[in-house]
């Protein structure tokens, strides 16, 4: 396919130089010169999640793909587009994710399976979830914006419950709460937003009607 | 034995209960405001309809969101519930309206574990929890204090967090049996120390403030009566009080 349509492209070129002079030719060196620009537009394949996100990661970005800046001074958080409050003290980037429901999704893994879906009880949320003082400081940072806008069921590095209150996996994600009837997962790495997205197939997996939010914290 | 409000005849929704150190109307106020700030429909009543009844306006309980609320008038403080299916989430709502009305809140679960007890499928993990809240910053968001001791599904977990207060009882955090650090009766004794009498049923009412909300529920949601929810959680009222905890 790609052929033909390689043929279609070039044939008033080759028209052009055996039939007609210079301008003849310029012309149809236009004429292909566009035909190419619209064929690269049509025939090459849209972004996808797994172009973005690499091999292992099979998720489908939603909002914000390459990640939202969100520095010390930035007024608008990502995922929920509302303006920030200001304890945030730390430089972040964050997207949304939401699962792939191609076939590209991630198998759940056979010890998440296997899980009894009775939930312990939430523990306080003043857990740590890193030595790292900024992960810490984000995360609360995190909770009381989220408690602002009405954000429920919160959990911290706690086994992933999903929105009914039944336990799902044993991963930890490190933050999770419900939200406008959703239930959000979040990791929060120091290293790179690459290093939280890793983390999103196996929470898809577990629940796929939820919503997977990496941040990279510096 | 395990301490509790009313035996669990309103388990789920008494497992939980916030507090907060301002008059009923002070809070209501407060809470419609912040209501109102997320939901373009916030219909709120006052009623005296009595305690324990009034939490039946809760009904029906449901999982992934809560758009019911209740107020109830508790001596110097107010007391909250919710329509949460796994009980009362005080935690998020004393967390905010501690800062937001700038008074003292209260967050403390007690939940009996079920597990393993003849007669019973799935089972509850035991819970008893006691968390305090302050109107500023302090090193976590404003908790003041955590006591806790909680199964978290393989194991009991005993934690605290934050300034210890006059009236604790530190030498029992030190006992052999994990869970045997913090028990119903400690939370009691606590509570009790701060002027609430958490399990006195008539302490709380009469008069008391309804909310309902517009919210988003979740398409995956459920939906269920008090009796449902009992029957589902294995709640029989009652049987909290032959337990240890």
């Amino acid at each position: 396919m790609k052929a033909d349509n390689h043929r279609r492209l070039i044939q008033p070129l080759l028209r052009a130089r055996k039939s007609t002079g210079l301008v003849a030719a310029r012309l149809a060196l236009v004429s292909f010169l566009t035909g190419l620009v619209v064929a690269l537009l049509f025939l090459a394949p849209p972004a996808s999640a797994a172009q973005l996100l690499h091999v292992q990661t099979r998720v489908a970005a939603i909002a914000e793909p390459a990640g939202q800046f969100v520095g010390p001074h930035s007024s608008v958080l990502a995922v929920q587009g509302r303006e920030r409050t200001p304890n945030y003290d730390q430089s972040a980037t964050g997207s949304s994710v939401a699962a792939d429901d191609g076939a590209g999704a991630l198998a759940r893994l056979d010890q998440d399976v296997g899980v009894n879906p009775s939930a312990p009880d939430a523990l306080s949320l003043e857990r740590q979830i890193s030595l790292s003082d900024s992960q810490n400081e984000f995360l609360q940072g995190r909770i009381g914006d989220l408690q602002e806008q009405g954000a429920t069921d919160f959990r911290v590095n706690q086994q992933q419950v999903d929105i009914n209150g039944d336990r799902v996996g044993i991963n930890r994600p490190d933050l999770q709460y419900t939200l406008n009837g959703q239930r959000f997962y979040e990791e929060f790495e120091t290293g790179s937003l690459e290093a939280a997205l890793e983390h999103g197939p196996r929470i898809l997996a577990n629940d796929p009607s939820g919503q997977f939010v990496p941040w990279f914290v510096r | 034995m395990m301490r509790s409000l009313l035996g669990e005849r309103f388990a789920p929704i008494t497992s939980s209960i916030g507090f907060l150190e301002k008059a009923l109307d002070e809070v209501a106020q407060g809470l419609a405001e912040w209501r109102r700030s997320l939901s373009s429909d916030v219909n709120v009543v006052r009623t005296a309809e009595g305690f324990p009844e009034v939490l039946r306006r809760l009904e029906p309980l449901t999982s992934g969101a809560r758009p019911r609320e209740l107020l109830v008038a508790f001596g110097d403080w107010t007391a909250y519930f919710d329509s949460s299916l796994r009980g009362t989430d005080a935690v998020s709502a004393i967390g905010y309206l501690s800062r937001k009305l700038q008074c003292q809140g209260l967050a403390i679960r007690v939940k009996p574990h079920t597990i393993g007890l003849p007669g019973i499928l799935r089972g509850r993990a035991g819970s008893v929890q006691f968390e305090l809240f302050g109107p500023i910053k302090t090193t976590f968001l404003n908790y003041v204090r955590t006591v806790a001791v909680t199964f978290d599904g393989s194991k009991w977990v005993f934690n605290t967090n934050g300034t210890q207060q006059a009236f604790e009882e530190p030498d029992a955090y030190r006992a052999r049996r994990v869970r045997d650090r913090f028990t119903s009766e400690m939370l009691e004794r606590y509570c009790q120390a701060m002027g609430l009498d958490v399990f006195k049923a008539e302490a709380y009412g009469p008069d008391a403030v309804f909310f309902e909300s517009l919210v988003p529920m979740p398409a995956d949601g459920t939906v269920m009566t008090l009796t449902e929810a009992q029957e589902w959680l294995e709640i029989i009222p009652g049987m909290v009080d032959g337990l240890p905890g």
